[in-house]
């Protein structure tokens, strides 16, 4: 029962495919290979009145269709044909917008402000002991006084009277930007910049000179590092 | 480079792909919807949803077939969503469905004989039976792949492919 099913399906099949065979090669080819004379662009032999039949129904079908295609209008040129053209426009990413790029900068530029005020205020609670308020200079003069003493002492060992060793002129050097205080949590928000902006120059003036300072201790090095080789200390 | 290289290879072999296989997509979709404007929708549609999925494609040369896979897909949801439409009265319809400027059904069956020929001769068909002829003329695919696109036995799919050969004899073969 299973074989004969199988097998009908399989000649069906067959035939169906014979049928609708998209040229006349397949069956010629086929027909002539078993021995089957061909009548024109049917098989005339076999089970093939049926064949005759539904071939003439699919080469009529495939007449109309092609007459069809060809009096259709012209595929609208809305697909890439060219390779350089070949992402579709649906496919292209939504383009970001223009202001995300500044305003994330701007984003970043004030956490990093901001962390960088607090730990300004942490550093200068931590040298002075004093609790909320940072004189922002106290802790960055208190270094620079040290670096200065380090050259001084440099200085004093080689040459006493240099003009660049004098902690007296480093400490001129302190920037007066005494009067930038830390913001609580309540203060407004333009407040809070303001006074996180003025930390922020603090820290950059403070920052050049131990800049200057530590340039200067080199200078002095580099002279104490001459005399040696020279021998002249 | 070599992932720019690979990405202009794509892009060659897609468009290729649309030059070879963008009518055959185009007939099989207009002889589905019969909508000259939805068919080039869906063509569109059909060659996006192939752009999209072209790293997970393996050419065994038989493009056709697939792109014919997804066009037919998209026909099955496109009936499947438009399915209430069909109910809707003339006036109905014109507020939820603006005016095309492409020729709706019934101008292009009047542009040409030819379709106005074959849109009635499918007109007669069952959805199956069209959908197994259209796919075979246009996809060239075996009925064993056409079975297994349609989600059907092989012998529903053969049944399907003879009746519509039957019914298409009679109305073609009398007219022309």
């Amino acid at each position: 029962m299973n074989d004969s099913t199988n097998q009908d399906l399989s000649r069906l099949k067959q035939m169906l495919e014979e049928v609708t065979a998209a040229d006349n090669s397949v069956a010629r080819t086929r027909n002539a290979a078993e021995g089957v004379p061909c009548i024109g662009d049917v098989t005339a032999e076999r089970d093939d009145a049926e064949i005759a039949f539904l071939r003439e129904a699919w080469l009529a079908f495939g007449q109309l269709v092609r007459a069809a295609d060809a009096s259709l209008p012209a595929m609208p040129n809305v697909l890439p044909t060219e390779p350089n053209l070949a992402t579709p426009i649906a496919l292209q990413k939504p383009r970001r917008s223009r202001w995300h790029g500044p305003i994330a900068a701007v984003a970043v530029a004030l956490l990093i402000a901001v962390a960088f005020g607090s730990w300004i205020s942490r550093d200068g609670k931590h040298k002075n002991g004093s609790a909320g308020v940072l004189p922002a200079n106290d802790g960055s003069g208190a270094a620079s006084t040290n670096n200065s003493a380090i050259s001084a002492a440099v200085v004093k060992h080689d040459q006493p009277n240099t003009e660049v060793a004098q902690p007296e002129k480093a400490t001129n050097k302190q920037p007066k930007t005494g009067t930038a205080k830390t913001s609580t949590w309540d203060d407004p928000p333009e407040t809070q910049i303001t006074s996180v902006s003025q930390q922020i120059s603090n820290v950059e003036q403070n920052w050049q000179h131990r800049v200057d300072d530590v340039d200067l201790v080199q200078y002095r090095i580099d002279e104490v590092a001459d005399s040696l080789q020279n021998d002249t200390i | 480079m070599m992932a720019a290289d690979h990405e202009h290879g794509n892009q060659r072999r897609f468009a290729q792909w649309v030059r070879d296989h963008g009518k055959a997509v185009r007939g099989f979709l207009l002889a589905m919807v019969r909508r000259v404007d939805v068919a080039d929708d869906l063509c569109q549609e059909v060659f996006c949803r192939a752009w999209q999925a072209r790293d997970r494609y393996t050419d065994r040369g038989k493009t056709r077939a697939y792109l014919l896979q997804i066009a037919n897909r998209l026909v099955c949801d496109r009936s499947r969503r438009d399915e209430p439409r069909t109910n809707l009265d003339e006036e109905t319809w014109k507020i939820y469905e603006p005016p095309s400027e492409m020729p709706d059904p019934s101008q292009a069956a009047i542009m040409s004989e030819q379709i106005g020929l074959l849109h009635s001769a499918l007109d007669r068909l069952a959805p199956m039976q069209r959908r197994v002829l259209l796919l075979r003329y246009y996809g060239q695919m075996g009925f064993k792949e056409i079975a297994d696109t349609l989600e059907v036995p092989l012998g529903t799919a053969l049944s399907h492919c003879r009746r519509g050969l039957e019914t298409l004899r009679q109305r073609l073969v009398e007219t022309m």
